[in-house]
């Protein structure tokens, strides 16, 4: 199984201080108009939020394993709950590679493959390099479009 | 080109102008009193000068909308300020609904809609036009949407749409281009389209469906006839318990009027709830049909407002049986069907159409066996140890309420902190719902599909064919985990996955779950690549016009259609 390189920790860890910061601000914010709010318990819940974050991001990169096997594409991931996913190859509708922001400027990339499905409508590989990225993309297409082929 | 009708920029004009109208006189009651900024007379012309700008808006409207239905395409012009013009290939029509409200059918108007495969909104609508041109449209555009796409297949390679009608054995999806005999026992008189009724309601099954069936909307009803009735409500409520409490006077201080009085109060709006609900549903589903012509399912429905609406067989996804607990007492059932396609119209709860609301069990059976075939399910239940888990989490939730009303009983006084006794009562409940939950739980891993089936209060069982099958999720919880249980949900392309619910097969073995997703996987494959071998052979030996798959198969043998947009497994579409 595939792990995502370790970079994407950072990824992860910078989304989970946005957020806190983002509580920061609005518990900051919602105590200028009156609200009475004690100062220690916002600096407590932020706390808390970048922590719990951080330590979530860690474990989930310790959870996260992809592999390419026959006939589907198989990841594991989730903290909280696990979940393990097949698709299908003869399921995907076409796959993307994707850079947002902090991905690029920590230098990766993720893949996101496309199904009809609604749950798992867009599953997202991310914590790749650029190299990798691209070349899983053109292998799930490859696969994809064999699988169609593949009849009597 | 054609106009839609007249009468319907009337209405329309009515209501804009009453819509501009009334906003501008807000605006000016707004400008001139609190605002001050307008005197209080001129600025009260400002309500029919709004008025008028919204008819002549509906007027305009009218005039720059146009239409045409072509050979090929259906053409719609339309827009005051931007002008829009719209050709809708008919190959892409999926469904032509048409609906009537109250004021058109007063009028003899009707709104027509246009939807075509995966779009996300309405393609095309013409509102409103006669309710005759309406009928011819609908069955215009079927006809020509028919050849259209007949033409395609003969020159393209097969898909087979082979549609074995329900009873008749016949492939009533054999369109007029064929020439293929009419196999179908029915003809619709008014528009000539060869329908088979599949289901009417009767009244008296109508009057068992609004009396069981809830509608979340009913709860307005009491909530904004409280102020009219309430005072009534609790007049009425202290004079009972005056008369059944003997001597107590009952006055404003006596907590045991009060209480009693709530739990009248409780009562009546539990009633009202009922009562608007079942009038809801009477007026939803009065005269409720279900036809199938050639390749579809048509239903139409309502009261006040009369609506239609279809059903591509090919998009059907998963077929969904629903009880109620009353129903399941009384052995009826209801019949859902989940579409791919995104056209949440206003008839349509977002891809999921009800094509049967009540019926008698072995009925509903019946019809769901013709859309995709399944023979008795035996289910297989959660482990028992499932049981255990749900009924501590009953337990839990009991004991969490009741802490919270004692919580609640220390901050707000009033409230005495015996009753947090009350949610403890729950304790006693929590194995018997944990026994009920799980006993409605499971999954049958069929021949040619998977079912999967929950809930005490509605029990839906989920009918999802290998060949419709998207991508498999098995999810453990934290909780999940330590109980060795595992949740598989099987992911189809239908729309209501995200907000009705899924097929999930709820806390079964962890082992077991993770085989399970293995052989679903190897059960999709195999069954389209059968598929593709079938319809090949198929079109090799050219239609016979008669129901060709003897082997139990549905009327619905699109090989892997799941989204009409032909990617994915559409064979023979130029690979």
């Amino acid at each position: 199984m595939e792990t995502l390189d370790p970079r994407v920790r950072l990824v992860w860890i910078t989304g989970a201080l946005v957020t806190a910061g983002v509580l920061a601000l609005l518990g900051f914010g919602v105590r200028r108009f009156g609200v009475p709010f004690p100062e220690t318990a916002i600096v407590g819940v932020v706390t808390l939020a970048a922590v719990a974050g951080v330590v979530l991001a860690l474990l989930r990169y310790r959870v996260w394993r992809f592999e390419v096997r026959g006939d589907s594409l198989y990841l594991v991931r989730g903290v909280l709950t696990r979940t393990d996913t097949s698709v299908p190859f003869v399921r995907v509708q076409h796959v993307d590679t994707r850079r947002g922001p902090v991905e690029r400027a920590v230098g990766l990339a993720s893949v996101v493959v496309y199904t009809a499905g609604t749950r798992g409508a867009d599953i997202t590989i991310p914590g790749l390099t650029p190299e990798r990225a691209r070349t899983l993309r053109e292998r799930l297409r490859d696969l994809a479009t064999e699988s169609e082929l593949d009849a009597v | 080109m054609t106009r839609l009708h007249p009468l319907s920029a009337l209405t329309d004009a009515v209501q804009r102008a009453l819509q501009f109208g009334s906003f501008a006189l807000f605006a000016s009651i707004m400008l001139s009193g609190p605002l001050g900024a307008v005197d209080f007379l001129p600025a009260l012309l400002l309500a029919p000068l709004g008025a008028l700008l919204g008819a002549g808006y509906a007027v305009a409207r009218y005039l720059r909308f146009e239409y045409e239905l072509g050979p090929e395409h259906l053409v719609v012009t339309s827009g005051v300020f931007s002008r829009q013009e719209r050709e809708i290939p008919l190959r892409r029509i999926q469904n032509v609904d048409v609906s009537r409200s109250l004021v058109q059918r007063a009028l003899g108007l009707a709104t027509v809609r246009f939807e075509t495969a995966g779009g996300s909104a309405t393609e095309a609508e013409l509102d409103a036009v006669g309710a005759e041109d309406a009928e011819r449209l609908r069955h215009e555009v079927g006809e020509r949407v028919r050849t259209v796409r007949d033409g395609e297949r003969s020159t393209g390679a097969a898909v087979a749409d082979d549609v074995g009608a329900v009873g008749t054995g016949g492939a009533a999806g054999a369109t007029g281009t064929k020439g293929a005999t009419d196999e179908s026992k029915y003809v619709d008189s008014s528009t000539d389209t060869r329908a088979e009724t599949l289901y009417e309601i009767s009244p008296g099954d109508l009057l068992v469906l609004s009396a069981i069936s809830f509608r979340p909307g009913a709860i307005a009803a009491p909530v904004f006839g409280a102020p009219f009735v309430g005072d009534a409500v609790t007049e009425g409520g202290l004079l009972l318990f005056r008369f059944l409490g003997g001597g107590r006077e009952g006055g404003a201080t006596d907590p045991l009027a009060a209480a009693f009085t709530a739990f009248v109060g409780l009562v009546a709006f539990a009633i009202a709830v009922w009562v608007a609900s079942a009038a809801l549903t009477y007026a939803r589903y009065y005269d409720f049909r279900l036809e199938r012509v050639a390749d579809e399912l048509r239903y139409e429905r309502g009261l006040l407002g009369r609506y239609s609406g279809t059903v591509p067989l090919e998009k059907v996804q998963t077929v969904s049986v629903g009880e109620n607990v009353a129903m399941r007492r009384l052995g009826y059932a209801t019949l859902s069907v989940e579409t791919a396609g995104y056209a949440p119209g206003s008839n349509r709860a977002g891809g999921a159409e009800t094509t049967i609301p009540l019926a008698a069990r072995g009925r509903v059976l019946d019809l769901a066996r013709d859309l995709q075939p399944f023979g008795e399910p035996t289910f297989e239940r959660p482990p028992t140890r499932a049981r255990r888990r749900y009924a501590i989490r009953y337990a839990l939730v009991s004991v969490g309420l009741a802490a919270l009303v004692f919580g609640a009983s220390l901050l707000w006084t009033p409230l005495p902190a015996v009753a947090a006794v009350v949610p403890l009562f729950g304790l006693a409940l929590a194995p018997v719902a944990a026994r009920a939950k799980w006993r409605h739980r499971g999954y049958d891993e069929r021949e040619r599909a998977v079912l999967t089936r929950s809930g005490f209060w509605y029990r839906n069982t989920r009918v999802v064919p290998y060949y419709r099958l998207q991508t498999v999720f098995t999810r453990r919880t934290i909780f999940q985990r330590r109980w060795d249980l595992a949740s598989l949900t099987a992911d189809t392309a239908s729309t209501t996955s995200i907000v009705g619910g899924d097929a999930t097969a709820h806390d079964i073995d962890g082992d077991a779950a993770d085989g399970l997703r293995e052989r679903l996987l190897d059960r999709l494959r195999e069954d389209l690549s059968e598929r593709r071998r079938g319809s090949r052979g198929r079109s090799e030996r050219g239609r016979s016009g008669t129901g060709g798959r003897r082997d139990g198969r549905g009327p619905t043998d699109d090989a892997g259609d799941e989204v009409g947009d032909g990617t994915g497994t559409a064979e023979g579409s130029g690979l």
